[in-house]
């Protein structure tokens, strides 16, 4: 059941009960033994309850509400026995629209819903033949019971022509009906609607006309008690629900009516309609229904497209027509859905909706997978950066050094000549040099105080070389995140302050690394020029590339003049 | 070098072994007695222990663990073992690393960039200058003390370039002596520059080198 249907189907039920207790209340009170009103009101509570389950089994269909709401119209029916003037006149209106309640079902059968002017119109014109002319007769009748306000005196002529008019125009609304149903009949197609259709209109017609045949003719030919008649019409009457109930729940419509539903949920607007699973769980009554979509590999995958087991018990593949791959697996409860075609047709229906599911969910196990491999390629990077690093260190460093060495000491010869030790000094020069070239190099690839101390070693040494001042504050421990995170907050840092140093002409840097729950907060800050996109220059790009790769967030302010703040915030647990 | 008969007694630790044999050799030619050679931070602290060597030089970054290795055991040396000198050398220079090393006394310690064993006479000179208590410092990580203690401290910004000079050569541990020789100048003019940068940063004279140096480098990391 939706969240929205509960309250308005328990707003009704209350309604119907408390209508039930003031009628029997009220009716006690005016004249004790009558029992006739409790029949009366029991038949009208039958319409709430049947109404009730048709409208909770097809809520998109609105026939239970169109049977509860006659049973409204019959417990009003009961005030009619009542003492007070008011509740008269309410007990009036509500026995007479009851019949016009039964041809609003009837017009509206099956959806429950009035389609076309036409009617729409006979629908009005019965409720007001009904209502109008008793108002009018009421109100002339001269009866001491009249409500003050309402009396217009006795005019026994006004009450007669409206009788008449009522007769008219009630014999033609129901003649217009009649027509309408036959020719609606006519036009269906399939063998069970057709059947559903006859039962419904033929019954529901019989209903309307022997209420008046049996007032009018059928009781003062045979000499019928007025209670007697009331039982056989409210007999008559007690057959409505029940027909109309079980032709929406089990006749030729019902599976039209499981199509109708999921129609709705279509038309219904994207944000507001609930998921593909839970439409397909209410249409088919299975609450265990669940979903699955052909993944890349041929395996299922879930509407977040992770891989999902192969289901166990009844499924059924859905395909928009016949030829096309499956665009999803529905698997459901074989023991309350009997027939396979029940889901497939089901499926069908909402099988374009199944596909745009389907392709969410691969688009989301892409993107998945595209994240995944590019914080792999970044991982890869680091390592490769890593390993070069350690590399060069490890051998051409040494080397160098070594030469450095031997060069040093050849100059220290005492038999060198002088012109030879300056040569070897030389040599030793070139070389010392190399080295500090090679330095930069290796520490621009991976510094090693990341390796040996961690980020914030790392980033202070960073730091302390740069020529612009930097105030760096550090919480938290944030020698704890993963060493990929580590890395990559460790070159946004070194890329922004190069960039501060070489655009921004800054005159002070402040620098935050905060280590929180779940992640890192990096926080860079100048007061130069400003003016800094991500979009243009490679190196603020790069940094939003790695910020995305770790499914961090950035956060540019740069307005010109007014220096560049940078908030990194990368996850890690 | 130090005059009289004994020599200088070291113990060298670097795993790259082309090198260690280098320099041994080299320390071996200038008159040292290498009382030990290690390849990693383990066994270095063991020949310390057994040898108790005048001084060490040791590489940082050394087996076990391969990152800095090598400094723990120095400052863990230079601690147990407050007569011995510490030479520390390393592919790189930070100010961390220093201070660290230097800790609340910069006496026998020194920390260089690896590639300074080249200018030989001057490395075995530096290797002496921390086995009988002084201080040397690379030129490099000193820049690095100043370039940072000028963001915040203007007074710096008094000195003459030549004041800079001699205050930058005062802090990588030079004698008076020393920085004349280097800068072609009469030690007196040494010693006039020296006060007159005590007085412009504030600082209290001091004759002992090694109090000197601290005294400054105190500054520059305030």
């Amino acid at each position: 059941m939706t969240a929205a249907r509960q309250p308005a189907m328990v707003l009704l039920t209350v309604f119907a009960a408390v209508l039930a207790v003031v009628a029997a209340g009220a009716v006690h009170v005016a004249s004790p033994d009558n029992a006739w009103n409790a029949v009366e009101a029991g038949v009208g509570l039958l319409y709430v309850a049947i109404g009730s389950v048709a409208w909770n089994r097809r809520p998109g269909n609105r026939t239970g509400l169109l049977i509860c709401t006659t049973g409204l119209l019959f417990l009003l029916a009961t005030f009619y026995n009542a003492d007070q003037p008011i509740m008269v006149l309410l007990g009036v209106f509500g026995g007479q629209s009851v019949l016009a309640g039964v041809l609003h079902l009837l017009l509206a059968f099956p959806s429950g819903r009035l389609t076309g002017r036409v009617d729409r119109t006979l629908v009005v014109l019965g409720y007001v033949s009904t209502v109008v002319p008793l108002l009018l007769q009421y109100v002339f009748s001269g009866n001491p019971g009249v409500v003050p306000v309402l009396d217009g005196g006795a005019r026994p002529d006004v009450a007669a022509a409206a009788d008449l008019g009522h007769r008219i125009v009630a014999t033609a609304v129901l003649l217009s009906s009649a027509v309408v149903l036959v020719r609606r009949w006519q036009a269906t197609r399939i063998a069970a609607q057709r059947r559903s259709r006859a039962l419904v209109y033929l019954l529901g017609m019989a209903v309307l006309v022997s209420i008046p045949v049996t007032a009018l003719v059928v009781a003062p030919a045979v000499g019928m008690s007025s209670q007697a008649l009331f039982l056989l019409q409210l007999g008559v009457l007690s057959v409505v629900p029940f027909v109309f109930a079980i032709a929406v729940l089990r006749g030729g419509f019902a599976r039209t009516a499981r199509v109708e539903e999921l129609g709705l949920w279509l038309g219904t607007g994207d944000d507001r309609r609930p998921a593909v699973r839970d439409a397909l769980a209410v249409a088919l009554g299975d609450d265990s229904l669940q979903l699955s979509y052909p993944g890349a590999d041929g395996g299922l995958v879930d509407a977040d497209g992770r891989d999902v087991p192969a289901p166990t018990g009844a499924r059924v593949s859905v395909r928009p027509d016949p030829d096309a791959d499956a665009v999803a697996v529905i698997t459901y409860d074989d023991t309350l859905i009997a027939e396979p075609s029940t889901v497939e047709q089901a499926g069908r229906v909402v099988a374009l909706a199944l596909e745009r599911e389907r392709l969410t969910a691969e688009l989301r196990a892409r993107g998945r997978e595209l994240r995944e491999s590019r914080s792999r390629l970044v991982e890869v990077a680091d390592d490769e950066r890593r390993r070069v690093a350690q590399d060069l260190h490890d051998t051409l460093q040494g080397r160098l050094v070594l030469a450095t060495l031997h060069a040093g000491s050849l100059a220290a010869r005492p038999e060198l000549d002088d012109r030879s030790r300056r040569d070897a000094d030389a040599l030793r020069t070139e070389l010392t040099d190399g080295i500090a070239e090679l330095r930069r190099l290796v520490h621009g690839l991976m510094p090693a105080l990341l390796l040996e101390r961690g980020l914030f070693a790392a980033a202070e040494d960073l730091l302390d070389r740069s020529p612009v001042p930097v105030s760096f504050t550090c919480d938290g421990g944030v020698d704890t995140v993963a060493t990929t995170v580590a890395s990559s907050a460790y070159f946004m840092l070194a890329e922004l302050l190069a960039n501060t140093v070489k655009h921004a002409a800054a005159s002070t840097v402040r620098v935050r690394l905060a280590r929180t729950p779940t992640g890192l907060d990096v926080e860079f800050t100048d007061d130069g020029v400003g003016g800094a996109t991500t979009t243009t220059g490679a190196g603020l790009r790069g940094l939003r590339d790695r910020v995305d790769v770790l499914d961090g967030r950035l956060e540019l302010v740069s307005e010109p003049g007014e220096g560049t703040c940078v908030r990194v915030w990368l996850p890690c647990a | 070098m130090r005059a009289g008969v004994v020599a200088v007694r070291v113990v060298v630790a670097e795993d790259e072994t082309l090198l260690r044999e280098g320099l041994t050799l080299l320390l071996t030619g200038s008159g040292m007695e290498v009382v030990g050679a290690a390849g990693d931070a383990v066994t270095l602290l063991e020949m310390t222990e057994h040898a108790r060597p005048d001084v060490v030089v040791t590489d940082i970054r050394m087996p076990p663990g391969r990152t800095d290795d090598g400094l723990l055991a120095a400052i863990r040396i230079r601690r147990t073992w407050p007569g011995t000198g510490v030479l520390v050398l390393s592919q790189f220079v930070q100010r961390r690393y220093a201070l660290e090393l230097i800790g609340t006394n910069p006496a026998g310690v020194g920390y260089l960039l690896k590639e300074r064993i080249g200018d030989v006479a001057r490395f075995v000179a530096d290797v002496d200058q921390v086995g009988s208590g002084g201080t040397v410092l690379d030129p490099e990580v000193v820049q690095m003390m100043i370039t940072k203690a000028a963001h915040t401290r203007h007074d710096l910004d008094q000195l003459t370039p030549r004041q800079r000079e001699v205050l930058e050569l005062v802090a990588q541990g030079r004698t008076n002596a020393a920085i004349a020789d280097r800068l072609d100048i009469a030690e007196k003019s040494v010693v006039q520059h020296v006060s007159r940068i005590y007085d412009e940063l504030g600082l209290a004279a001091n004759s002992v080198d090694h109090r000197r140096v601290l005294a400054v480098i105190r500054y520059l990391s305030r």
